[in-house]
């Protein structure tokens, strides 16, 4: 009943402000629908390409509505100060000097966050900032920068009110679909560790200590022509009954974080205490910018390599290297200082080295074991992250 | 006159700044100045013994550029709550040349003391420290990890009626249901209190003589368990003497048996 009475209210505003412009302005304005572009952002697939065109249909409006003299440009702004960093979003046809993006980014992440409804002047600039919301870490600024003489705080309020909603309504949504999304994922995730944990792996282990024993009978010379049989049996079991407990770790890893790094500091927390190795962590990757799926595989790699050093690298030190070499080239070495590999010692749990190469492929990673030069092992897996996409 | 003296005065000017500077890289530690935008405006030559990275590659350069990635935080906060009255020490991983990491500690403060900026900073490689560190504690987590999974009870308690604790390991919970830190110092409840009334006495006597004679012991006694249970255990220890002979304590490990 409200509703009813809402809509047609603003439905005869709308049409007395079309009256009074068709009288009162020179210029056209461009049909810039806010409720569209609100909804554009809040059901985007991936965000980062939709809000840049977002962006520009708003700045074609700006551009509108602050005189040429004025120049006002618009800019989102995502800081992240647990992480350091800065996201910076516009629909402008010549991305922002490096040095402005450079004292933005010490401005608003860096440092203490300004003010909110301040202007301020940098690098010759006049810049309006607005926070728009916060979503965990992170803070949604919107930013309007004005080339030359910037206008008065009511008149930016009044002209930039709508374009601040749609913005704040759209990203808000976004978010909020994401966090719901995420915790689905997760509790399904959580869902079916907790199956597999309760049926095939109690299976498996049974079926793992049957199979040993009929090996182990077989060894008498009387049955010695089943013994590749029960040989083949005992490690094939044995090695799915390994797979399917990595599988419920990995996953029940990557639920707790939902990320790369956080699961690989966690194995090497669990790792340290059943050992004496010194682990050392390097971890030069920016923020997860991983697929749940690519992910678990690589966690997968990193606790199989992790759990061959304690078991049979004799090694003292281990180190663990997460980098970027390049934008899209993601790099993971694994290396100890340990007895090395011999590949031609199959032993029965060299499955574990296949299992590790058919992960990588699933992925597209490339999985690279070798011994080093100096003594011990080295693991390198690299996944281009462009190719994956 | 004058003319001739102005460029002496100048050249001795120069002569104190170059001897300065020789001074600077004479030291073995990098001595560092940054200015407002936190860029790098002086460094001397120990940085690049350390870092492998050039004098010339690094003047002008924001600092944060030659940390590891995860240590930008922690410098970010550190600029934030640096005040001209005091001074602040961090410790950092720097990223060589090479692509290596150089533990360091840093300490830094302002120049003027009405003023923040410019800074003034020390920086030492402690990466040997840092590593030897590493190795201590990971035989230290080793050895207390091994001990806390035993099915069993490490202990070294005081040579006393109640058996107070100096260390219990973590199958104190396994053998008598109450924690380890419970036990700690008699903090809540000691040895002493659950063992079996019939049993106090022998134990003590048993434990007594074998002291007496520098030996060891081996005695089966019974406990009440937080729970009320009763379960029979088998105390494996020695004494604990200083070089003149005296009793320090008791040392020994707690197993359980089987009813009898």
């Amino acid at each position: 009943m409200l509703n009813i009475k809402l809509k047609s209210w603003i439905d005869g505003q709308s049409w007395f402000g079309e009256t009074v412009r068709a009288v009162t302005k020179k210029k056209e304005l461009p049909s810039v629908d806010f409720n569209d572009l609100a909804f554009k952002l809040a059901t985007a697939e991936n965000i980062s390409e939709t809000l840049p065109g977002v962006l520009k249909s708003l700045q074609w409006l700006i551009n509108d509505l602050f005189p040429p003299a004025q120049h006002a440009e618009l800019i989102i702004l995502f800081s992240n100060p647990s992480t350091s960093e800065t996201f910076m979003h516009h629909g402008l046809d010549k991305a922002p000097a490096a040095k402005l993006m450079q004292s933005l980014h010490h401005l608003f992440t860096v440092g203490k966050a300004p003010d909110a409804s301040e202007m301020m002047v940098v690098d010759d600039l006049t810049i309006a900032p607005s926070r728009l919301f916060e979503h965990d870490n992170l803070t949604v600024w919107s930013l309007f920068l004005f080339h030359g003489a910037a206008p008065s705080a009511k008149q930016l309020k009044w002209k930039t009110a709508s374009i601040e909603t749609t913005l704040y309504k759209g990203l808000q949504a976004w978010y909020h679909n994401e966090s719901k999304l995420k915790k689905a994922l997760e509790s399904e995730r959580a869902m079916y560790a907790a199956e597999l944990h309760d049926s095939l792996a109690q299976v498996l282990g049974y079926l793992r200590l049957k199979s040993l024993k009929l090996d182990k009978l077989c060894q008498q010379a009387e049955f010695s022509s089943l013994k590749p049989i029960t040989e083949d049996l005992a490690s094939y079991t044995q090695c799915a009954y390994h797979q399917t407990r990595e599988l419920i770790t990995s996953s029940r890893l990557t639920m707790q974080s939902d990320n790369l790094s956080q699961g690989v500091i966690n194995s090497i927390k669990e790792f340290e205490h059943q050992s004496a190795i010194v682990f050392e962590l390097d971890n030069r990757l920016p923020l997860n910018m991983l697929s749940p799926q690519q992910s678990m595989q690589m966690l997968y790699i990193v606790r199989e390599s992790l759990s061959n050093i304690v078991r049979h690298s004799h090694a003292t030190h281990a180190r663990v290297v997460l980098l970027l070499k390049t934008s899209s080239l993601l790099q993971i070495h694994i290396e100890d200082n340990g007895t090395g590999i011999n590949p031609e010692a199959a032993r029965s749990d060299s499955f574990g080295l296949q299992i590790m190469k058919e992960r990588a492929d699933r992925i597209g990673a490339t999985l690279m074991i070798n011994n080093r030069p100096e003594g011990g092992t080295r693991v390198d897996l690299s996944l281009n992250l462009e190719a994956n996409e | 006159m004058t003319l001739l003296k102005w460029p002496r005065r100048h050249s001795q000017a120069q002569e104190e700044e170059s001897q300065l500077l020789h001074l600077f890289n004479s030291l073995n530690e990098v001595v560092l100045l940054f200015d407002k935008q936190q860029q790098v405006q002086f460094v001397n030559q120990y940085w690049e013994v350390i870092t492998g990275i050039p004098v010339e590659q690094t003047l002008g350069r924001m600092f944060s550029d030659f940390l590891h990635p995860e240590e930008i935080p922690s410098w970010s906060q550190l600029l934030n709550k640096i005040t001209p009255s005091q001074h602040e020490n961090i410790w950092f991983r720097l990223i060589s040349a090479s692509g290596e990491l150089r533990w360091c500690e840093m300490r830094i403060q302002s120049v003027n003391k009405d003023q923040p900026y410019p800074l003034s900073a020390t920086l030492c490689d402690i990466t040997p420290q840092v590593r030897n560190e590493e190795v201590r504690h990971a035989s230290h987590r080793s050895l207390q990890s091994l001990v806390d999974r035993l099915p069993a009870m490490l202990y070294r308690s005081r040579n006393n009626a109640s058996w107070s604790m100096e260390y219990v390991s973590e199958g104190c919970e396994l053998l008598t249901g109450y924690s380890a830190e419970s036990m700690l110092n008699q903090s809540q409840v000691s040895l002493g209190s659950i063992i079996h009334q019939d049993d106090a006495t022998r134990v003590w006597e048993n434990v007594q003589q074998a002291l007496e004679t520098f030996s060891p012991f081996d005695i089966h006694y019974r406990l009440t368990r937080a729970d009320g249970t009763e379960v029979s255990v088998q105390d494996k220890g020695r004494g604990l003497y200083s070089k003149s002979g005296m009793v320090l304590g008791v040392e020994g490990i707690l197993l359980l048996t089987n009813k009898r």
